[in-house]
């Protein structure tokens, strides 16, 4: 029997086919929605149905209706007291711990991740591990990237860096998803409106990978999945020890993909926070 | 000349997709390659790159690209005759599930129906219901999964015994059983002499030490680490030594855990002074006054236990063994006299990084009375825990098999990354006076673990070079001739890069205490 172990809070209904598969995860698609049946040690996340008790070999159908799921005939109740809260809540916030935090972040990230992470743009010494062509020429795209980023020519930033990297979801829409997820929390923390500026950046980033497009789209959503979300709480609430394992968390998320989530997370506030206008102590090439 | 390779809608994750990239670009003849997604934007990159051949054009999102540049068509032929290995090896893995597999253990008995043993490895909280399931059929159990609760093996245990069943577990990693190793195992002779052991490593250990001096195995016989505590009370330790004594193909037993609790021990001493066979005993950092009182052959570290085990299955005195230890006393002080004077002033600690659990135990026992403080993750005797696992502190023994270290991960033994990178962190500390390694060889471990350690030894070669220092690397390889990995090869090769290879995690320890205090 399947135990339904939490559900995400952005499933559409529908008719769904696998899409691909790996040892912990079942990527199924429905036209351009995606839903993704993980085990708990994958977790959370918006389009996300966490299970136990399941043989991933086999399953090959699912139906997502109103109040329930059917996977491989199996019928399973959305419980409401399941449901999973992509949304991170901002109170009591302060700013010299979450600006000490990033700090922290920042390091954690550098320390930890893998030597063919965007990691390069906050450790130039990283570019040493960048040696063939292609990821020569990667490397120098992002350097572009991150010089219109800076000159807030956004889109022009973005089109240098879609769709390029390793990865089923290449390192350059991984950059994007944390950047967003950037602005949605400066939003929350400073009460500003940069929807326009989402919504915009959201557009020029979507491509023809359907299944880049859904991580994108929750990250402009400002939805989070629960590795990422554990690690800005403990960003705005917590200390360097709970940082330090939120971040080993993430980058636990692919090869390369939390890390580089995590760089355009880390970019996307301290390039806007404070409309940008904070010295932050770190800074390294940003 | 540029080569493209696409494979249509195949899907790899981005662990396996940097793998293979990784693998391709360490091919010698490989001048440059590129593996990624078939977007558009990789295209143009590609394209950039000089990389973009007439087929990748074609590439759609969801496919796979993988492009290099040789000189030659032969060495291009030879590439794609690796990648397509490479791929297939990371297709099987995925695949690997899909040839028999039954949903329960009721289907897959009408599968297999002589089968007497199912080995379970589910989420902790099901596996033991499922092991009872198995009991309930008549299997015996080896219980490989953890985060059984101690109510529920003390259950188990009990309908096991008045069933006359096994129940090898729960967190139990390896075991041999009539020839066949099981999860985590090596590939050993059989023999004549039989293990019980609550101790996974050094069950492994004491095997393949055994093995590799010419004696056998007849059954190698898991509890469980819990097995020998107060609560569970040795319930299938002692089963296991009445197993074994009863058993026509033993002539030798050796017992292998960490300290069981005194209540434990004195039941194993009532038992086995009840036994005629010869019984040897490692109980690592126990107390030994009371099992001085038994007839067990007490020994203090894995080897000497194999070694006394070894002696008496082959009728020679026990006195020969403590003559070997002497004169490999004698040899490991010389070879530490000279390492140590290779390094300078800064250099005072130890930092050992074992991927088996119970050679931290082993080793710290050899440092827990050293003049300077002494950390670890997982404690024992005089040792001080550490305060952040991440960050060593004077001498510091640590145990990367433990749960912090594997949120997420695979176990040490198979995926090294976490290590690596401790080895360059330590290597990169002036303090650091020598680093002590394990590496388990065998079914369930790493099967190419020369392709993850040699470059971090080549890297702290260079480091060390850099900084006109030196640190010693010592290491101990657990595994036989037979492994799939084959011992010979892997000592060789590290040895060869330098590294001090020996023949026990024991040897390893003494050696790298010797080289410390030397060094004073």
């Amino acid at each position: 029997m399947i135990k339904l172990l939490s559900f995400g809070d952005h499933l559409e209904k529908g008719i769904y086919n696998v899409h691909s598969r790996f040892d912990k995860v079942i990527n199924f698609y429905s036209g351009n929605a995606f839903v993704f049946i993980v085990n708990n040690s994958i977790g959370g996340g918006s389009f996300n149905i966490v299970v136990d008790d399941v043989d991933f070999s086999e399953l090959q159908e699912l139906i997502i209706a109103e109040d329930h799921f059917l996977l491989n005939g199996a019928k399973v109740f959305f419980e409401t007291s399941k449901k999973y809260d992509s949304q991170i809540e901002i109170i009591n916030f302060n700013e010299k711990r979450f600006l000490q935090n990033l700090d922290h972040f920042e390091t954690a990230l550098i320390e930890n991740s893998s030597t063919k992470s965007l990691t390069f743009l906050l450790d130039e010494s990283r570019k040493k591990n960048f040696k063939f062509s292609y990821e020569i020429e990667f490397v120098r795209r992002f350097d572009s990237a991150i010089e219109c980023f800076t000159s807030s020519n956004y889109l022009e930033g973005v089109k240098l860096i879609k769709g390029i990297g390793f990865g089923l979801t290449p390192s350059g829409d991984d950059f994007i998803a944390g950047f967003l997820i950037a602005l949605n929390v400066i939003q929350k923390l400073e009460k500003v409106d940069y929807s326009n500026l989402i919504a915009h950046i959201y557009e020029a980033a979507k491509g023809k990978n359907a299944f880049t497009n859904a991580f994108l789209l929750a990250a402009k959503n400002g939805s989070l999945f629960d590795k990422f979300k554990n690690l800005i709480h403990s960003i705005l609430y917590s200390g360097q020890n709970e940082i330090l394992e939120n971040t080993r968390t993430l980058l636990s998320f692919g090869e390369t993909s939390g890390a580089d989530q995590g760089v355009g997370f880390l970019f996307g506030i301290k390039r806007n926070f404070n409309d940008g206008n904070r010295n932050f102590e770190k800074g390294r090439i940003f | 000349m540029v080569t493209g390779i696409l494979k249509r809608g195949e899907y790899f994750d981005s662990v396996s997709l940097m793998l293979i990239a990784k693998k391709i670009s360490e091919l010698d003849i490989v001048l440059d390659s590129a593996a990624v997604m078939g977007t558009p934007e990789n295209k143009s990159m590609l394209q950039t790159s000089g990389l973009l051949t007439d087929e990748l054009q074609n590439a759609g999102d969801m496919d796979l690209m993988i492009a290099y540049k040789c000189s030659s068509q032969n060495e291009s032929d030879l590439i794609t005759q690796k990648i397509n290995e490479f791929l297939k090896k990371s297709g099987d893995t995925a695949k690997s599930s899909g040839s028999l597999n039954p949903s329960s253990i009721e289907s897959a008995l009408k599968i297999l129906p002589d089968a007497n043993l199912a080995m379970i490895s589910v989420a902790g909280k099901y596996a033991g219901d499922e092991a009872m399931k198995a009991l309930q059929n008549g299997l015996n159990v080896m219980l490989f999964s953890d985060n059984v609760s101690i109510e529920k093996e003390i259950e188990l245990k009990n309908f096991a015994m008045e069933k006359g069943l096994f129940v090898m577990g729960p967190d139990c990693g390896t075991a041999i059983i009539n020839g066949v190793p099981l999860a985590f195992a090596n590939v050993v002779n059989r023999g004549n002499i039989g293990i019980v052991a609550a101790s996974g490593t050094g069950l492994q250990e004491v095997s393949c030490l055994i093995s590799n001096s010419g004696c056998g195995i007849s059954q190698a016989i898991g509890t469980g680490g819990r097995d020998v505590k107060k609560e569970v009370g040795g319930i299938m330790f002692l089963e296991g030594i009445k197993a074994l004594a009863e058993d026509k193909n033993t002539e030798v037993i050796l017992l292998v855990s960490k300290p069981p609790a005194d209540e434990v021990i004195i039941k194993i001493i009532e038992l086995v002074n009840k036994i005629e066979k010869p019984v040897v005993g490692v109980f690592l950092n126990a107390s030994i006054a009371l099992l001085k009182q038994s007839k067990i052959n007490v020994a203090k570290t894995l080897e000497e236990g194999s070694m006394l085990a070894v002696a008496l299955s082959r009728g020679e005195n026990i006195e020969t063994v403590y003559n070997d230890l002497e004169s490999q006393f004698s040899k490991l002080q010389t070879r530490a006299e000279k390492e140590s004077a290779k390094l300078n002033k800064t250099q005072k600690y130890l930092r050992a990084l074992f991927s088996g659990g119970t050679f931290c135990d082993e080793t710290q026992m050899f440092f827990q009375n050293m003049s300077e403080e002494v950390f670890s993750n997982t404690p024992v005797g005089k040792v001080k825990k550490l305060k952040d696992v991440w960050k060593s502190e004077k001498h510091t023994i640590i145990d990367l098999g433990d749960d912090e270290f594997t949120i997420g991960k695979p176990h040490p033994m198979i995926d090294y990354s976490t290590r690596n990178k401790r080895i360059l962190a330590e290597a990169d500390d002036p303090e650091t006076a020598v680093i002590l390694l394990d590496i388990v060889l065998g079914y369930g471990s790493n099967m190419d673990p020369l392709a993850e350690v040699i470059p971090v030894i080549k890297e702290v070669k260079k480091m060390t070079s850099q900084q006109q220092t030196y640190i010693p690397i010592v290491c101990s390889v657990t595994g036989t001739e037979k492994d799939p990995q084959n011992r010979t090869t892997v000592a060789a090769a590290l040895a060869a890069e330098g590294v001090l290879v020996m023949e026990s995690n024991a040897a390893a320890s003494k050696l790298a205490k010797f080289l410390i205090e030397k060094k004073r």
